[in-house]
């Protein structure tokens, strides 16, 4: 798999990528909050009465952010051929109410391994995501582990 | 109403029950504007072993936690949220969502609570596990 990149180059590679991002903003909309209530039949207003989205949101409201580190990490130079992304586990901690605002979010990587299973060999990439408001308090973060499973080469 | 006093380790919290529907989910991908094929392209799923198109764990995690905070009501107590994605979810599965009180306990002045969590389908298979951490203020 990775016989000729070490694993220690690769994560270089990937925290550079990371450096990249720096930080985004993220504006929490009443309108996609209604749709994912919607959606996921959570009928549960007072929420929104007092200006609180559910902490169910928290991880949509990661997930573009999420897919665009992946996205980026598939890209990269290095990284072998990638057949398929399984999203295995994730933490989510909560340090403040989340509300209808603007939050800036920070990436990291926090791990890198390679592992061989019953399915071929894969890697398994664990990254956070941190949330803050506009007073620069973290209001919660999402650390998610992904099973990037490689490409067999074909000689 | 849930206060400290009445919740007991071992009790059980009654469990939400949702459907994984086509129509919706496809609103949802749409909202979080999904690139990975393997929540939307049939085939794709299908080549990678996969009986169907597989439901994302970020769409799904929510509802894990829908029975404790339709027991708490109260969105804010929840303060730590681990889960594991044991199985692939399938769009039409229909899962059940569980929750059991594990733990009370006291730390720097806050009550709380752990609950173990998880989720079966249609087939009465753990699709999915975790626990959660919310504090009782009262």
């Amino acid at each position: 798999m990775t016989e000729n990149i070490p694993l220690i180059v690769l994560l270089e590679e990937i925290n550079k990528a990371f450096d990249e991002f720096g930080t985004i903003e993220a504006k929490i909309k009443e309108n996609d909050v209604k749709k994912f209530y919607e959606i996921t039949k959570n009928s549960d207003f007072q929420y929104q009465e007092k200006g609180i989205v559910s902490p169910e949101y928290f991880m949509t409201l990661l997930a573009p952010l999420a897919t665009k580190v992946m996205l980026k990490v598939m890209g990269l130079e290095n990284i072998p051929k990638i057949r398929g992304v399984i999203h295995s586990e994730s933490e989510v901690n909560f340090f403040k109410p989340l509300m209808y605002d603007t939050y800036i979010i920070r990436s990291q990587v926090e791990s890198l391994k390679q592992k061989t299973g019953k399915m071929g060999d894969y890697l398994v990439f664990t990254f956070r995501l941190s949330v803050f408001d506009q007073h620069g308090d973290e209001v919660g973060n999402d650390i998610h582990q992904f099973f990037l499973r490689v490409k067999k080469e074909v000689a | 109403m849930v206060s400290w006093k009445n919740i007991k380790v071992g009790e059980v919290v009654p469990s939400f029950t949702f459907k994984m529907d086509s129509m919706q989910y496809k609103k949802y991908n749409k909202l979080v504007s999904e690139v990975n094929p393997i929540h939307f392209d049939e085939k794709f799923a299908k080549s990678l072993g996969y009986k169907a198109i597989v439901v994302a764990g970020v769409f799904t995690c929510g509802f894990l936690l829908r029975p404790v905070l339709n027991w708490i009501k109260e969105p804010t107590a929840i303060k730590k949220f681990q889960m594991h994605f044991i199985d692939p979810i399938y769009i039409e599965d229909t899962l059940t969502h569980h929750a059991k009180i594990t733990k009370k306990y006291q730390k720097e002045g806050q009550n709380l609570v752990e609950c173990d969590l998880w989720a079966d389908n249609q087939a009465n298979e753990i699709v999915t596990t975790g626990s959660v951490h919310f504090s009782v203020s009262y």
